[in-house]
């Protein structure tokens, strides 16, 4: 989703003497800045409800399954509270965060929850203590924050090399079009000294 | 013949050795054989031969530009050979021993039978009428009859330039006349009063009546054994002159023989318009008649004006005598006593009308005029037909070109010139003549224009443009050109470009003298010369425009390869060059331009430094590459800017990223188990 930052670009100052800003820039400025604060908003409220939404359809299927099962129930309330601290400690209006904790988690779970599901009763099996079933959604949580944890630094990390190459890129053609044409292409008036380059 | 360290194309100048020098690859000069019958003041004479006519002699004349030779006369009267004339049979530079540069050398035909009369003889033995007439005057008149069927004047006709031919002394030849300016040996008494009063070198080619004048004097000598003028006071001879008449002033008439008293009569009126011209004089001759002119009359005081110790009777001697003296004359004008004294004394209202005028307007000027320049209106006012004086000199219109060449190397000289010109004292004199006399449009407008050359300081004016346009045989007196007499364009550029070869140009190549030189010369666009004459302020287009001119000069003259001159422009060039920005290109191009100096075509090298496709690609590219390098720069300054957006991009993207990993990893996961489990 494309932020738009809360302030606008300035509209250019008036001149001095005329008191200040123009009343008209200053009445565009606000304008845009209250449209860019209602977009954040309107941005923010629809992560909310999106995360509102999963989490009304998650509880929802949780408390269906925990009619069946309240064991089942624990199972999924204390398996989720990795998802549950995600939600808590994101800053992030979208929550990604949770998503991705969430999500694995969920992963995890739902092979768990099904097998106890299937699972014959007299086979005694309880979700509840099995530790391997603890350990899959505990590390699938915790996978879930790695990547949450990597893949944004992963991304700046490209993201700065592009930059550099570029950068690069740009000062060489600089440095090749000042060989080629001298010091006159960046403004700089020729002196007598400047040594003729042969190509 | 061309010269040990000289051009090919000097081809005039001849072979400057210790011993004989070469001229015209012909004629052999001998430096160290004097002919000091043939000398004058001035010129020096030498032994000379030509291999092609052995056993006969022949004399080189060596002539500097002061006095100033007649290169005009010599070239019409090349090789004519005519009685009564000294035949000249080659001239032209020569580089003389001990001599600092080119010297002019004139090689003539010299009368074997000596002078007819020795200079500063007094008197001698009179020569009886029929010898006169048969020994003297035919052939001279011959002589003269083809020199004036040249348009071409004789001004050096005195006793002791007429020589006999042979040493059977029976007949005589004019001696030449054409290494100085007209008239500069001629003592004032063989001289028409006018040209009396002016200096040796201002009195200007004159007409055929001077001559005729002259022929007048010397038969009058020889025939009465007087010589006129000798050990006589020059100035007093002409007042006297002024009020008798020359032919009252010389002789008592009566010592005159019978037979040729109306010929000497008709030749040494005062008034050129009633002067027998030189047809009246051979139809007198022949037996005619011819009517006399009519007696000379001048308007005398009652009283004589007293002035420097003397007594002057006549406006026109006293107009001499104040000039001669300025200081004293200008006194004697601003106390108002010479006004006085023509007002009471004179019968003739015009000069005292016209002095009275001039010294209205000086007081209506409030004195603003110099002194000096009052005198010389007030001489004009005075006597209208008298050379033009101004601070001392005198000089006739048609004479101020060689005054100022023989005046350019003496201290002052120039200066005085000058101020003449600027006064405009020329066209003052022109106006204050007489009706009859023939202004000329074109001379007013000549003399104007010498007005605003010498006020003008620019390249191809000033002084030196006056110098150049008045004497139009000048060689080129800049010292660029290292002392080779430089008389033509086409002969310039191969002197700057031995010079510049040699390493004699400096920063300079061209001088107001050159300059000068080829706007009279070529009359070329001397504004261009600019360039050249300040090097130290010589940008692209004065190169080029430099370059242009002389490559026009070179096609113009068909020079040939002037690779001396071609580096030195190279050199010129570096700021056109430089305005080129390609590097690579502009390297090639230097490279180009020092190979086409190198072959000394001007054209050519034109042509590659002033391409206009060549200029019209490089400004387009250069454009080309400034718009790419700005637009570098802010893709730059935009990348910086926009850091932590584009980090807080990535890491948003990061994360987005990061849920959809994680989202798909989970239904991998359950999609696997479910698979796992059922199938």
């Amino acid at each position: 989703m494309a932020v738009i930052p809360p302030t606008a670009a300035p509209a250019a100052p008036a001149a001095p003497g005329a008191g200040g800003l123009d009343p008209q820039a200053a009445a565009a400025n606000a304008a845009n800045a209250k449209r860019a604060a209602a977009i954040a908003a309107q941005s923010r409220k629809g992560g909310k409800s999106g995360m509102v939404l999963i989490s009304s359809l998650g509880l929802f299927a949780m408390l269906a399954i925990g009619l069946g099962s309240p064991s089942l129930l624990v199972f999924m309330i204390i398996a989720l509270a990795p998802t549950v601290a995600a939600i808590l400690t994101d800053k992030d209006p979208e929550k990604h965060a949770a998503i991705a904790v969430g999500a694995m988690t969920l992963g995890a779970m739902i092979p768990l929850v099904l097998g106890q599901f299937t699972a014959k009763p007299s086979s005694g099996y309880n979700v509840l203590r099995d530790p391997f079933a603890w350990l899959s959604v505990y590390a699938a949580a915790g996978i879930g924050w790695g990547i949450h944890a990597a893949v944004p630094a992963i991304s700046v990390f490209l993201s700065d090399m592009r930059a550099d190459w570029r950068r690069k890129d740009l000062v060489k053609l600089q440095d090749d079009l000042a060989d080629e044409w001298g010091q006159e292409v960046i403004g700089k008036k020729k002196t007598a000294s400047e040594p003729e380059k042969k190509k | 013949m061309a010269a040990d360290g000289q051009t090919a194309d000097q081809g005039k100048g001849a072979k400057c050795a210790k011993g004989p020098i070469v001229l015209e690859s012909r004629y052999v000069l001998h430096p160290d054989q004097p002919a000091t019958e043939h000398s004058t003041s001035q010129t020096q004479a030498f032994v000379a031969e030509d291999p092609m006519s052995p056993g006969e002699p022949r004399v080189a004349l060596i002539c500097d530009i002061d006095p100033l030779p007649r290169i005009e006369v010599m070239d019409k009267l090349r090789g004519l050979a005519r009685p009564g004339l000294t035949q000249i049979a080659a001239f032209g530079p020569v580089d003389w021993p001990g001599a600092s540069g080119q010297r002019l050398a004139v090689v003539i035909h010299p009368a074997q039978g000596g002078r007819l009369v020795q200079p500063g003889q007094a008197k001698i033995q009179p020569i009886g009428t029929e010898a006169l007439i048969e020994t003297v005057i035919r052939p001279i008149v011959t002589g003269l009859t083809e020199m004036f069927h040249r348009n071409q004047t004789h001004r050096g006709i005195r006793p002791d330039n007429i020589f006999y031919s042979d040493e059977t002394h029976t007949r005589v030849v004019l001696g030449q006349s054409v290494t100085a300016p007209a008239g500069y040996y001629q003592p004032p008494a063989f001289e028409t009063i006018e040209c009396a009063m002016a200096d040796p070198d201002g009195k200007g080619t004159g007409t055929r009546a001077e001559d005729l004048f002259s022929l007048g004097v010397c038969l009058l000598a020889l025939s009465t054994g007087k010589i006129p003028g000798v050990g006589v006071d020059p100035e007093e001879l002409i007042a006297r002159r002024i009020e008798k008449g020359s032919l009252e002033a010389y002789v008592d008439p009566r010592e005159i023989p019978r037979d040729l008293i109306d010929g000497i009569r008709g030749l040494m009126s005062e008034d050129p318009r009633e002067r027998w011209s030189l047809e009246s004089f051979k139809s007198w001759q022949e037996g005619n008649r011819v009517p006399p002119p009519r007696p000379y009359t001048m308007v005398r005081a009652h009283a004589g004006l007293d002035f420097a110790g003397k007594k002057w009777w006549t406006a026109p001697a006293a107009a001499m005598a104040l000039s001669r003296r300025p200081d004293a004359g200008v006194k004697a004008l601003l106390s108002g006593s010479v006004l006085d004294w023509m007002k009471k004394s004179l019968p003739d209202n015009v000069p005292t009308d016209a002095l009275a005028s001039v010294m209205a307007e000086y007081e209506v000027s409030g004195g603003s005029w110099p002194e000096q320049l009052l005198l010389a209106k007030a001489s004009i006012a005075m006597d209208p037909g008298a050379p033009i004086r101004y601070s001392g000199i005198s000089v006739r219109l048609d004479g101020i070109g060689a005054a100022l060449a023989c005046g350019w190397r003496k201290p002052g000289g120039m200066q005085l010139i000058g101020d003449l010109l600027k006064a405009n004292l020329p066209s003052y004199w022109l106006n204050s003549q007489p009706k009859h006399i023939n202004r000329g449009v074109g001379v007013t407008a000549h003399l104007e224009k010498l007005g605003r050359w010498v006020s003008d300081s620019g390249p191809g004016a000033g002084m030196e443009r006056c110098l150049y346009e008045l004497n139009p045989n000048l060689p080129c007196q800049s010292p660029i050109t290292a002392g080779r007499w430089v008389s033509d364009p086409s002969e310039l550029l191969p002197a700057i470009d031995a010079s510049a070869a040699a390493g004699g140009l400096s920063r300079q190549p061209i001088d107001r003298h050159i300059a000068a030189f080829l706007a009279a010369r070529s009359h070329a666009d001397t504004t261009q010369l600019l360039g050249l004459m300040q090097p130290q302020n010589v940008d692209e287009h004065s190169a080029i425009g430099t370059l242009r001119l002389l490559a026009e000069l070179q096609t113009s003259f068909k020079s040939r390869a002037l690779p001396g001159l071609g580096m030195y422009c190279a050199e010129l060039l570096k700021p056109v060059i430089d305005s080129f920005h390609h590097r690579r290109r502009r390297g090639k191009l230097a490279e180009a331009i020092q190979a086409m100096a190198k072959s000394g075509n001007l054209t050519n090298l034109l042509k590659l430094a002033d391409d206009p496709d060549f200029k019209k690609l490089d400004r387009r590219g250069f454009d080309k590459a400034k718009e790419l390098w700005a637009k570098a720069e802010t893709d730059l300054a935009n990348l910086e800017r926009d850091t932590p957006k584009r980090k807080d991009d990535a890491r948003r993207q990061g994360r987005e990223s990061a849920a959809m990993i994680s989202s798909g990893l989970a239904v991998l996961t359950v999609g696997v188990m479910f698979l796992v489990k059922w199938l």
